[in-house]
């Protein structure tokens, strides 16, 4: 086996995303719902981070402020050390919803957002089936999504934002609806694809367990109002085998973020339920 | 085994496409019947026969070819118009909540009135020639085509919205790659129904006021009590409707797989 490195000491510590001091208050009419409450983190380039949290603890809303579609009440937002607003910065966003366009094929889904630059036919085609192969659709290049499963989908999806190849990708829980087998196998995909293309990466999740197998840094929040509780660094080698999986460290980094999570999220239930 | 499983007797054998020639065939022989009854005023129910001897003389005259054609350009430039301006009137008010709650209810009430109560002020407007035929036409198909396009824009998935703004996608490509192929069911409908007042509409108009058209033949051989031809004019007129309708369901319903959200 090859030796264990860590990728945060391979890559460059610079800073790609960062938050500080945001806030995001919503009117509603129930009163005032504070969504992020002073919300403040690094990640660094290259780097794989998560938002792990309890539903409605507000990270849709960290993905709608980055993605652009929300603007923050108060705080900074930096993109490459830029504020977002004239940052230049490529951000690809993968939806929570079921987001491929069901009237275009695999392939054409895929090759939207070059159609949209106006890249020429045959070029968009050969750069949609080198990215379908990628998340590991090749053969499914005909077909729609009427015709394919919620997993294969989400790799469209997936596949139709690489394709642009961003350097920051931000995923909003995109495999929350599928089952755990597939779940564990599009995780391998989404790390071999993060190796390979080294993009800035902040995924979105309330899974525990796909957080740590996947990222680099986990950032945990709590509920009502959004705050960045604790940020662990997942200090495990990489790639994440099965064996790494079933280790007794990556299960102390699983229960040490439960139990952080707990709280949260019996106070979230708590919340909803009434 | 299951409940539909019942005993099948000779009559629930028919399939039915069986069942639907039997009711044309039944139609067409209690026409003759009453036609040859003496019941009623001589004429008012011409012989099958006189009508398909009508029919034939309509198709294989010059003249009625002139008159369809006619109503044909009519009918043609009446859903252009009133379908242009109804699609784009119909996605402002589908982006516009504002618009929307604002003068949607207005669109919604004159649609339901009878467009011919129009014809005084587009005969003033576009004169008693074909002009007044396409204006009715179009104020018809403005209305369906309008209200159909709004509702459809309304019923666009906003998660196709937010891709679009993701890849910075153009206005007129959020329309022409988002818009268009997400309502593509309810805009064939649209036209569809566009269509179909349209054709009641301009046919109308012709019956009123015109010197030619396919409404107008009907009126001269009502005038000239011919019921054969007009029984014949009025046939024609149904099939290539029913037709025309047909095809565009047909259309509408290819690949509906927008139908999973
Ligand atoms: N547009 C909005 N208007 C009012 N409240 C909102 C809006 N969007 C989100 N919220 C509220 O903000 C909180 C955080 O929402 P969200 O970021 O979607 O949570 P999460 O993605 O973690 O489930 C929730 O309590 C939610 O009800
Ligand atoms: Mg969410």
């Amino acid at each position: 086996m090859a030796a264990p490195v860590s990728p945060s000491a391979a890559r460059p510590a610079s800073e790609m995303i960062g938050f500080d001091g945001v806030s995001v208050v919503f009117d509603t009419p129930k009163g005032q719902v504070v969504a992020l409450d002073d919300v403040s983190f690094s990640i660094p380039e290259g780097e794989f981070a998560s938002v792990i949290g309890p539903s409605g603890c507000g990270k849709t809303t960290i993905f709608n402020i980055l993605g652009g579609f929300l603007q923050g009440n108060s705080g900074e937002i930096r993109l490459e050390g830029k504020p977002l607003q004239q940052s230049a910065t490529d951000v690809g966003l993968v939806f929570q919803e079921d987001a491929a366009f069901p009237w275009r094929s695999a392939l054409d889904n895929v090759a939207f957002p070059l159609e949209l630059k106006g890249v020429g036919k045959e070029e968009r085609h050969a750069r949609a089936r080198e990215f379908l192969q990628m998340v590991g659709l090749s053969g499914f290049e005909d077909k729609y999504p009427a015709e394919l499963s919620g997993g294969m989908r989400q790799r469209v999806s997936l596949a139709r934002t690489l394709v642009t190849q961003p350097k920051v990708l931000l995923m909003d829980e995109p495999f929350a609806a599928l089952d755990e087998q597939t779940r564990l196998l599009i995780g391998d995909k989404i790390t071999t694809i993060h190796n390979e293309m080294k993009q800035t990466t902040m995924l979105i999740t309330h899974n525990i367990t796909e957080a740590v197998q996947l990222s680099d840094r986990v950032l945990v929040m709590t509920y009502r109002p959004g705050r960045i509780k604790k940020v662990v660094e997942i200090d495990l080698p990489w790639p994440r085998t099965s064996e790494i999986l079933g280790s007794e460290k990556f299960g102390q980094y699983v229960a040490a973020i439960w139990d952080d999570l707990r709280v949260e999220a019996s106070r979230g239930l708590e919340a909803q339920g009434a | 085994m299951t409940s539909n499983a019942a005993p099948r007797s000779a009559a629930l054998a028919l399939s039915p496409v069986a069942i639907r020639v039997l009711i044309i065939l039944a139609a067409i022989a209690v026409w003759e019947v009453a036609a040859r009854s003496g019941l009623f005023y001589q004429g008012v129910f011409p012989s099958v026969l006189k009508i398909v001897a009508a029919l034939w003389e309509l198709l294989t005259s010059p003249d009625f070819y002139w008159h369809l054609s006619v109503t044909a350009g009519e009918l043609v430039l009446a859903i252009f118009f009133g379908g242009t301006v109804g699609a784009v009137a119909g996605y402002v008010l589908g982006v516009s909540n504002y618009l929307s709650r604002a003068l949607e209810k207005y669109v919604y009430y004159v649609s339901a009135t009878p467009k011919i109560i129009f014809l005084p002020i587009v005969i003033i407007w576009f004169g008693v020639d074909s002009g007044s035929k396409i204006g009715l036409g179009a104020v018809a198909a403005f209305f369906p085509v309008c209200l159909n396009i709004a509702s459809g824009v309304r019923s666009v998935n906003p998660v196709f919205l937010r891709v679009g703004a993701a890849f910075k996608a153009t206005r007129s490509q959020v329309i022409t790659k988002i818009y268009l192929p997400a309502i593509r069911g309810a805009a064939i409908n649209a036209a569809r129904l566009g269509l179909a007042v349209a054709i009641i509409s301009v046919l109308l108009a012709e019956t009123k006021l015109a010197k030619n058209g396919l409404g107008y033949l009907v009126t001269q051989a009502f005038n000239k009590y011919d019921m054969p031809t007009m029984y014949a004019l009025i046939f024609f007129i149904f099939i290539v409707s029913v037709a025309i309708n047909t095809a565009m369901i047909r259309m509408a319903g290819e690949r509906e797989s927008g139908s999973s959200f």
